[in-house]
Parts: structure tokens; sequence; C-alpha cells
């Protein structure tokens, strides 16, 4: 006998498989394991580096974030290059970008896409081979990588 | 190959940081979303960005999926003499996309 509870519980089962599966998603190891891998094996340092971006983000699609990093381009201890990692998109990897001596600071701004709440990782490497570290945590509403497998 | 967008300001005085913007019409496809008939849309994504400032580099970033569409990328130059401020995006499959202003230094 087909009721009312059987009806919705069979619709919910078919409607369950056939959603598109998610893509894999990096984990806080997946991250730290891109960082070692850009940057080797060597400890942090505290050093001015710091992730401006908005705490909450509507949408993941594009969240705009300003790395920035307070230390004049001509101290011996300059920043040469630094990364930006997340913890939960399926690639850790965001951007890297490295700076030259024509550059008046080590400061970039862009705009990133966010696979869901998670904390963003800067890693930027001075020229005496010191790393230094920041984390922002950004909560965000709606997924970049969800939003079109839902629809469809 | 693609449509750019760059800010220069036209003049600025020597020793003074200048903020440069450029953005590249491009949809940074992740390999993560569908079409609306269902397939996967394969990656296509801008690999590599480079300003160049004098014939120096300024900034050189390299671009993962996790850069939104039309990437915009805002950073600053130390002015010292006058010269062209040139820019390169290069995509997955080598193409090169440039574009350069004039910055005068007073």
């Amino acid at each position: 006998m087909i009721d009312r509870r059987n009806l919705l519980a069979g619709a919910g089962t078919i409607m369950a498989l056939a959603v598109v599966p998610l893509p894999g998603r990096a984990t806080p190891a997946d991250a730290a394991a891109a960082i070692r891998e850009m940057f080797g094996d060597r400890p942090f340092s505290d050093g001015p580096v710091t992730i401006e971006a908005p705490p909450l983000a509507e949408t993941g699609n594009s969240v705009p974030i300003t790395v920035r990093v307070e230390r004049p381009m001509d101290a011996p201890d300059r920043i040469l290059r630094m990364g930006l990692f997340s913890e939960n998109n399926p690639r850790p990897h965001l951007f890297a970008a490295s700076f030259g001596p024509a550059a008046a600071e080590a400061a970039i701004a862009t705009n990133i896409r966010l696979n869901g709440t998670q904390q963003i990782i800067c890693v930027a490497e001075a020229a005496d081979g010191t790393l230094i570290r920041a984390v922002h945590e950004i909560r965000v509403v709606v997924s970049a990588c969800t939003t079109l497998e839902a629809q469809f | 190959m693609f449509n750019t967008r760059i800010r220069v300001p036209e003049s600025a005085a020597a020793g003074e940081a200048v903020e440069i913007r450029a953005m590249i019409m491009h949809p940074m496809d992740n390999g993560f979303t569908y079409s609306t008939q269902g397939t996967l849309i394969p990656v296509n994504i801008i690999t590599d960005f480079t300003c160049r400032y004098l014939g120096e580099v300024v900034v050189q970033v390299r671009l993962e999926p996790g850069i939104s569409a039309n990437p915009i990328f805002t950073f600053s130059l130390r002015a010292s003499e006058s010269g062209p401020v040139e820019f390169e995006w290069i995509d997955q499959n080598g193409d090169v996309t440039t574009a350069s202003a004039e910055l005068a230094v007073t």
C-alpha cells in the first residue's frame, strides 16, 4: 500500500541518489602538507603579516581578500614570496605571489573562492629565510563549489 | 586574447607608492561545476600573472582554481622614473595576454 509517508521517503531516497557527488575537500592536514611542499619543513616566527577579509561572506564565489606584510621592501628581511592556503577547498592552494624589487610593499589584494566556513592561512617567506604566518577565519553562507551542483 | 582592464595613474612623484589594478575577463572554470546540460565543465584557468615596471618584476602570481572569475589584483609599486608598466597573463594552454601603460614620474 502506498501512503503519503512511504511515497515521501521513496522520493527522498531517489533525490539523494541523484545528487552529484561532492568534490573532495582538503583538510587542515592537506593545507599543512601544501605549506610544507612550498616552503619546506621550517618553524614559523612572529611577524607583521595580516589578512584583511570580511568575517562573513554571503557567497563563497568571490570573497575580497588583502594580504599584507608591514615591513619595508628595502630591509634585509624583506618579503620575497607568500602563499595563501585554504583548509576546506577541494585544492588547498589559493595563490602564490612573489614580489620583485619594484614593489612598494609586500601586499596584494584579490578575490578568492571558498568552499564553506574555514580558516585561511597566509605564509610569507622573508629574504633571510624566516617564515611568518597569519590565520583568518571566514564564515561562508553559500559555498562556491556546491551552488551549481544543487541546481542541476 | 582576453579583454583586460588596468589602472595605472598617469603621473606620480619619484619615490611614491603607486596603486596598480589589473583585471582580466576570464571565467576561471575550476573543474567542479556543471553546465546546464549536466556535463562537467573542464578546468580552464589563467595560471600566471606578471607585472613589470621598467623591465623589473613588481609582482608575479601563480593562480589556482581557487581564484574567482575575472581575476583582479591590486598591489603597489615604487615609482622611480618614467617608463612602461607591463602586464602579462598566461593561461593553461600557454596563450599570452598582455597590456601596458605609461607611468610619468615627475
